[in-house]
């Protein structure tokens, strides 16, 4: 990044050139959806050639979907989802990580296989059995079961493994010629090595838990503890559908999530340069 | 996955390594530290490890043994020992399904090892336009799959915006099947898959590449090689792992693909189900009031099997590459 | 953690046991100081329009019997099947559940409704005879009866688009009504207009060929016949009219609201609609609204044959099931249908609904009065094709298939109604 000052080359036109397409073909729906969730009433939605200025632009539909939803409440239910496997997420496969990446016992190779294998499973069809441990445990109909099965996921412990076996060797050789001992130099050498992919696993399991549909669907029968894609659900209609109603529904749901990523994105390309190694 | 070998003899020097801790140089510990060394592995690993029992082997036990039974999901079955897997070799469904998930492997995991990187280094950084642009890169991956769908269904309809591009310019006379024609739309979610698949991926690529030495791409400047030479020579060896995971990774979510061939066809799988997956059929057959579950069952384990002996093969060429 | 475990492992046991038996466990509403609480489950009708027609009909009926106490629960508008089967595999199927003849005959056929007929034999003659006929199964290991009560109904008229009409060569005012004239009208479109067809329709659905003059099913629902002369000459027809052009390609693989889609950007001539699909063109395309014009359903024998009945079944653990009758039959009965009816554009069930005299005198001034009034006179003389045992999963999703592969020419009109018979009877038989 250093040589970016002194040559605005060939190179780095290309590399915005690349940008600015990128950011058309990934963004250019996002912006479709903003427009259509502004449209208004004298807006022909199916429009040929559709466009992307309303005619009749209004905020009438965010309105709408304020008044119909308990947008607020919802959203706090999502968020002590979202947090519960945040931390459940982060926490676990870190330690699990460790554990697989650096550390070497009996039955790991066992243990690693079942962790792939249920990355494997078709879980199409194990919902209901998902339910039913559930139900069994007392706690369907509560937050806390929405979290549950996504606390840790088998792709998220695999990327910490890999981040752990990526740190070089010398690190942890050079604390323990200093006489740290297992747990201190998983915290202080280790853990911040992985920053970055820990920030990474903590988007991951936000979005994951966030945008999740299904399962929330079957374990909440009390509408208190909808979260907030079950209570968007609503404003599809059951017999007419207003796509500017529920495109301004998608826009409120993604907000948070824009901005958690925004503030933590900085951090996914943060390695050891924090660590120090190469100072 | 860095090779388990390589890993373990890393591990083997860390124990020989293992010194008694010389907190003030005299007082040690030794009994209590090494049981300590012993079990702290267990400990580590045992919170996750109980959960993804509970809730996935657990769960997915259950449907090992509904396989070889004729249950559905409201009445129980008896056992019918291989009757379920002899009947899928005979279902046309299962066999388009099967070819069409192995070719979205074949046709996606080449993409989504090596774009995401290149677009990984070209927003790494810590200015602010490229977090701008790393957050926007995201975007796909967070919306919902059926805004997803609608959003593609009208660029790819025949009377859609690409078709209306393609025939203004005079680049084509009739329209592109991109929808309505079973390798056009099996192309087209592969297309879609990979559109997500670039943010995603693109962001476990940014934590590998963090751990590249810069200085390493300043000696091979020096050595005047360019941009693409670097990325050859210096960023492919960097996240060597990091590329066989996201293959393996890649691999399993492109042959179990559902949403993207889902929503691009509204759930019908293609004119006459010619587009069908593996998942699409696992959903069809094994979901609803009437669900035949012990017949979804059998297909899941059939996926888990194949899908395994891909990662096992996976491993194994990746260590010969190492060794 | 490992007690939880321990739990767990039980579980397993357990839950494989659960998985199979229909409804093990009863429903956790409890009887606190006497009072009887049910539950009633709707399908996505909570929302600004009908919530409060819900809570007016509930405190209503609490009024009167004070010591009962229904539980309105509502389920959004997706998955709303994957839920139910939870709800049945648990047995956690609510006392009232919403759903369409296929849904019910799924929970029937496993043993989780009540079979009405045998339940209370005197609710027959409260509802119209076809209604009754929509919620009745029978054959195949069903004890014959009604598995819910008869509840909203619904269908809809054609919609055309003038102006797409007098650009293709078509006369506005002498929409076509049959099926001889409608096939007549997709040849004139293709031979006169370039990216412009008739319609989606094209014999995925049972009424394509029972108004063609094709018996769907015989007598004691043991077989389908529906690959019969008139039906192999009907979907003839519509693989032709595809190969002319007037069945867009989209539709071999599109959902019902992909197709209302079409329609409203203005690609399709006509489209078979629901009486309130009226009111959705004049929100969402406020400019083709201004073009449209409705038609009768297309039939050969002047019958509407997709007449489709919504029911409330009752669950065979429900712990009060005559609270449970008592409130669907009072939320089905025809004071309280036809307001309901009134505000979503469906009609009402139950005896002396449709003599109501808001249907005596409706407005036919704009296009959601004519389309209503259409309807109306199809629901009074029409009926349901499509038997509750033709599914999704037994048969319609196939037919569906199969068509699409004959439109392709991948097969004769013959061998695609050929397969799609033994796949069902097949199928019939589970």
């Amino acid at each position: 990044m250093k040589i970016a000052g002194k040559r605005i080359t060939v190179g780095k036109v290309v590399q915005y050139l690349i940008l600015i397409l990128m950011f058309v073909v990934l963004v250019g729906p996002f912006v479709w959806e903003l427009s259509l969730s502004l449209k208004g009433p004298g807006d022909n939605v199916y429009a040929v050639p559709p466009y992307i200025i309303p005619k009749t632009p209004t905020l009438e539909n965010y309105v709408d979907v304020f008044r119909q939803v308990p947008v607020a409440h919802y959203m706090l239910n999502s968020l002590i989802v979202a947090c519960i496997s945040i931390a459940g997420n982060i926490i676990l496969s870190t330690m699990a990580g460790y554990a697989l990446g650096r550390l070497k016992w009996k039955g790991r190779g066992l243990v690693f296989a079942i962790f792939m294998g249920t990355m494997v499973i078709p879980l199409e069809g194990v919902m209901i059995s998902q339910f039913l441990i559930v139900k069994g445990m007392g706690l369907q109909n509560t937050l806390v079961s929405v979290a549950l099965p996504g606390l840790v996921t088998a792709m998220n412990i695999l990327l910490m493994t890999n981040a752990f076996k990526s740190i070089p060797m010398e690190l942890e050789e050079a604390a323990m010629v200093d006489g740290a001992n297992l747990w201190q130099r998983f915290f202080r050498i280790c853990v911040p090595q992985v920053k970055g992919t820990m920030t990474v696993v903590g988007i991951f399991a936000f979005v994951g838990a966030w945008n999740d549909f299904l399962w929330p669907l079957i374990t909440i029968s009390d509408e208190n503890n909808y979260t907030l894609t079950l209570g968007m659900n609503r404003l599809k209609g059951l017999f007419i559908s207003d796509p500017r109603l529920i495109a301004a529904g998608a826009l409120v749901s993604l907000i948070p999530i824009i901005i958690f990523f925004c503030c933590f994105q900085r951090y996914f390309f943060r390695g050891l340069e924090a660590g120090g190694l190469k100072g | 996955m860095s090779s388990v070998a390589s890993a373990a003899a890393r591990s083997e020097a860390a124990k020989a390594s293992d010194r008694p801790e010389p907190t003030n140089h005299t007082a040690v510990n030794k009994p209590h530290r090494s049981f300590g060394t012993v079990i702290a592995p267990y400990l580590f690993v045992a919170p996750a490890f109980i959960v993804v029992f509970v809730f996935v082997v657990l769960a997915a036990l259950n449907t090992f043994r509904l396989a070889f039974t004729d249950s559905t999901l409201l009445k129980p079955g008896k056992f019918v020992g291989f009757q379920n897997f002899i009947d899928l070799f005979q279902d046309e469904y299962f066999l388009t399904a099967l070819l069409n998930s192995s070719l979205y492997v074949v046709c996606v995991v080449p993409f989504m090892v090596i774009l995401p990187l290149i677009l990984a280094n070209l927003v790494k950084g810590n200015g602010r336009i490229m977090g701008f642009f790393r957050t926007a890169f995201y975007m796909p991956v967070v919306m919902s799959a059926v805004v997803v769908g609608m959003i593609w269904t009208n660029l790819l309809d025949s009377q859609g915006l690409i078709n209306s591009i393609l025939k203004g310019a005079g680049i084509i006379e009739e329209a592109i099947p991109f929808l309505t024609n079973r390798w056009g739309i099996l192309f087209s979610s592969m297309f879609v898959t990979i559109w997500l698949g670039l943010g995603y991926y693109m962001v476990i690529y940014l934590t590998a590449l963090a751990n590249i030495d810069e200085s390493l791409y300043e000696a091979a400047a020096l050595d005047g090689a360019g941009p693409v030479r670097q990325f050859v020579s210096v960023t492919m060896p960097g996240v060597r792992s990091t590329m066989v995971l996201i293959m393996m990774l890649s691999t399993i979510s492109a042959f179990r693909v559902f949403n993207e061939v889902y929503v691009l066809t509204n759930g019908t799988a293609g004119p006459g189900g010619m587009d069908m997956t593996m998942s699409m059929l696992i959903k069809n057959e094994g979901t609803g009031i009437q669900a035949r579950t012990g017949y979804a069952s059998a297909i899941s384990l059939v996926v888990l099997v194949i899908v395994g002996t891909l990662l096992i093969i996976q491993q194994i060429i990746q260590k010969r590459g190492e060794d | 953690m490992v007690s939880s475990m321990k739990k767990a492992l039980a579980l397993t046991g357990a839950a494989a046991m659960l998985l199979s038996v229909a409804a093990c466990g009863g429903n956790d509403a409890g009887e606190s100081d006497g009072v009887k609480e049910i539950t009633f489950q709707t399908w996505n009708l909570k929302n600004d329009k009908y919530t409060p027609y819900f809570e007016g009909l509930i405190e209503a009926y609490e009024e009167e019997h004070p010591d009962v106490k229904i539980n309105w629960a509502d389920q959004p508008s997706d998955g709303y099947e994957d839920k139910l089967s939870t709800q049945a595999a648990s047995g956690e199927l609510p006392d009232i559940v919403d759903g369409g003849a296929s849904i019910l005959y799924g929970l029937a056929k496993a043993g989780a409704l009540m079979n009405l007929s045998a339940e209370v034999p005197d609710a027959e003659g409260d509802y119209y005879e076809g209604a009754w006929a929509g919620a009745t199964m029978t054959g195949n290991g069903i004890e014959e009866g009604a598995y819910g009560f008869p509840w909203y109904v619904n269908d809809g008229p054609t919609y055309w688009n003038t102006e797409l009409m007098k650009q293709c060569g078509l006369d506005p005012d002498a929409v076509p009504t049959t099926w001889d004239e409608y096939f007549a009208a997709g040849k004139t479109i293709a031979e006169n207009c370039d990216g412009v067809y008739l319609a989606t329709t094209m014999g995925s659905n049972t009424e394509d060929y029972v108004t063609a003059g094709a018996t769907w099913m015989n007598d004691d629902h043991s077989a389908y016949t529906f690959n019969d002369e008139a039906g192999v000459k009907q979907l003839q027809n519509f693989i032709d009219l595809y190969n002319e052009g007037g069945i867009p390609p989209e539709a071999l693989d599109s959902s019902w609201s992909q197709q209302s889609d079409f329609f409203q950007r203005g690609s399709l001539v006509a489209m078979a609609g629901s009486a309130y699909s009226a009111d959705g063109f004049k929100q969402n395309s406020p400019d083709l609204y201004e073009k449209l014009t409705v038609g009768p359903r297309i039939t050969n024998d002047g019958k509407s044959a997709s007449v489709s009945y919504e029911l409330l079944g009752i669950s065979s653990q429900s712990k009060y099931p005559d609270v449970a009758i008592d409130f669907a039959r009072f939320v089905t009965n025809a004071e309280n249908q036809v307001e309901f009816a009134k505000q979503a554009a469906v009609f009402p069930s139950a005896q002396g609904g449709l003599e109501d005299e808001y249907y005596q005198d409706i407005d036919t001034s704009t296009l959601e009065g004519q389309a209503l009034q259409i309807t109306l006179d199809q629901v009074k003389n029409g009926y349901s094709s499509r038997p509750a045992e033709f599914t999704d999963a037994n048969g319609y999703k196939y037919l569906q298939q199969q068509v699409a592969l004959a439109m392709q020419g991948e097969q004769t009109a013959q061998e695609a109604l050929d397969k799609t018979v033994e796949y069902s009877n097949e199928r019939l038989a589970r």
